[in-house]
């Protein structure tokens, strides 16, 4: 049972071809495999949000997804948003003016988040921002900076 | 923590994937959203030697959802993909107050609503990791012969947290269950056996594979209200949805229904009753109270909590009343 495969991954727009176990997690492929160490582990159980990636456009725990069940879909990571000659994203940009980021182990789940908060809904609230990111766990910033951080890059 | 080793299948029809979980009967388990399923993995719960994924299957993720319809949820749609839509937003309130209450967005985005109909029941003694687990003898959950939560019970009192049954419930909704040899449809709160061990039906290699709920349930006016540590990404702890419907201007009927206080969601049958004749104009704040406290009265024996979550039962018990009268509010006052 549980032979080894191979399957091709698309990540940030480029096709992988990777050799996996069945009960690899997409964490651990796109970390120890791919070489993506934006992602992170926190717990590792689907309670603190470090891990969150875009799966098809939907925010998605990579620690709680197979890695074989994420073939014939496009992931995008932390890395895969900013441009090609390292700008960085405007909601990096604006996580980083605002001191939305302290130790910086929830930034890149926070930031793939708000990705996807505002690509549904380019002018959210602050209740709506608090909602959309009530799934990314910070221990350092008490939240404010973040929000702040989402609000500026909202405002454009 | 890494999974254990397993074998992988991402079938395409629902034929193919009965057949395989016929074919592998005892030893394989579905896998939807995994949110459920694989963090249990991880601790060495729920073992399976075959997964099956359902969400390569189209036909059960497909959501047929139209006003004054019966509404028509494939098993391995998502929550987020039913209760954003404006319809059942506008319309099926406790529907969406439960799906927006699960988790966190990530867990409504990759979760199913047939995953979360069939998630496991949860127990301090038994959600944790193997080795903490091994310092304690076996309990019926993990294959032993005693309850380590409620010492004298001779049976598994692991609790049922999903928000979205007691919802669905509420509207009386009905599940499709599909095997290899057929399939039956029977109730939603059917479905739920109320023993934290077995806690449904299923048969081995039966799916549940699609959701029904009646067109009655666009009539109804409802609320969902749950108590959780956080206002997000933890389970409820205690969880009410009522449903309630109104002719001329009085309630006509309705229904509550309990979650995560027991091994099952529980419809408290003598709600009924207690909101049929009522003026919806009498329902000021005062005469919500004393509804709300009868409300739990007429609930209080089918309230099971022990002591086998972050809060204690005493207390969970205490916040049933307040919950219903929670509820009500939300159906009578702030609309
Ligand atoms: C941090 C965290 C917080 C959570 N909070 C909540 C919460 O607040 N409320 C809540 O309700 N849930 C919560 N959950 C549990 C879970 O995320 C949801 O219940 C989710 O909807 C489960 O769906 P899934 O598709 O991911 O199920 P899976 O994990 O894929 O499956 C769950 C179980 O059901 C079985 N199964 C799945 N689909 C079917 C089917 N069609 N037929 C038969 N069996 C099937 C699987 O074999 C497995 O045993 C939480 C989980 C985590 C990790
Ligand atoms: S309620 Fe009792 S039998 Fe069930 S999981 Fe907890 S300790 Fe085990
Ligand atoms: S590491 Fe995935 S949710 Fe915490
Ligand atoms: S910046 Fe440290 S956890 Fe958020």
């Amino acid at each position: 049972m549980a032979t080894k495969q191979i399957i091709v991954l698309n990540v940030n727009g480029d096709d992988h071809e990777i050799l996996v176990k069945p009960q690899q997690t997409l964490l651990e492929v796109l970390r120890e495999t791919l070489g993506f160490t934006g992602t992170k582990q926190g717990c590792n159980e689907g309670s603190c949000g470090a891990c969150t990636v875009l799966v098809n456009n939907k925010p998605t725990l990579a620690c709680s997804t197979l890695a074989v069940a994420a073939v014939g879909k496009e992931i995008m990571t932390i890395e895969g948003l900013a441009g090609q000659d390292g700008t960085l994203h405007p909601i990096q940009k604006s996580f980083v003016e605002n001191g939305a980021i302290q130790c910086g182990f929830c930034t890149p789940g926070m930031v793939m988040s708000t990705k996807s908060l505002l690509d549904r809904n380019p002018n959210p609230s602050e209740e709506e921002i608090k909602e959309g990111l009530s799934g990314n766990l910070c221990r350092c910033t008490g939240y404010a900076k973040i929000i702040k951080a989402v609000k500026a890059v909202a405002a454009g | 923590m890494t999974l254990p080793a397993f074998e992988y299948h991402r079938p395409s029809t629902l034929s193919e994937g009965l057949k395989l979980l016929k074919n592998n009967a005892g030893k394989t388990r579905p896998l939807a959203g995994g949110t459920d399923l694989l963090n249990n993995m991880k601790v060495g719960l729920n073992p399976a030697e075959v997964l099956v994924d359902l969400t390569g299957i189209e036909s059960l993720s497909s959501i047929e959802c139209a006003v004054n319809q019966p509404v028509k949820v494939g098993a391995a749609a998502t929550i987020w993909d039913l209760v954003q839509r404006a319809e059942v937003k506008e319309n099926l309130t406790a529907l969406y107050q439960a799906g927006c209450g699960v988790g966190a967005i990530q867990l409504q985005q990759m979760g199913t609503v047939g995953g979360n109909l069939c998630q496991d029941t949860r127990c301090w003694f038994y959600n944790q990791t193997k080795h903490w687990r091994r310092a304690r003898p076996l309990c019926y959950k993990t294959g032993g012969d005693q309850c380590l939560a409620m010492k004298k019970s001779e049976r598994c009192h692991a609790a049922f947290c999903s928000d979205v049954a007691p919802a669905l419930i509420a509207y009386d909704a009905t599940v499709k269950l599909s095997s290899a040899d057929g399939e039956r449809e029977i109730s939603l709160a059917d479905f739920y056996t109320r023993d934290g061990k077995t806690y449904n039906v299923l048969q081995a290699g039966e799916i549940l594979s699609e959701i029904t709920v009646p067109a009655g349930a666009w009539q109804t006016k409802s609320a969902y209200v749950k108590l959780r540590s956080r206002k997000s990404i933890d389970f409820p702890q205690a969880g009410v949805a009522i449903a309630v419907t109104e002719e001329g201007g009085k309630l006509t009927g309705g229904k509550l229904v309990l979650t995560a206080l027991g091994s099952g969601p529980m419809d408290i049958k003598g709600a009924g009753n207690l909101f049929k004749g009522l003026s919806v104009d009498s329902l000021d704040v005062e005469k919500i109270s004393s509804l709300a406290r009868e409300c739990a009265a007429a609930a209080a024996n089918d309230v099971l909590p022990v002591a086998n979550m972050t809060w204690r039962p005493a207390y969970r018990r205490r916040m049933v009343e307040i919950l219903i009268e929670e509820s009500l509010k939300k159906i009578f006052i702030n609309k």
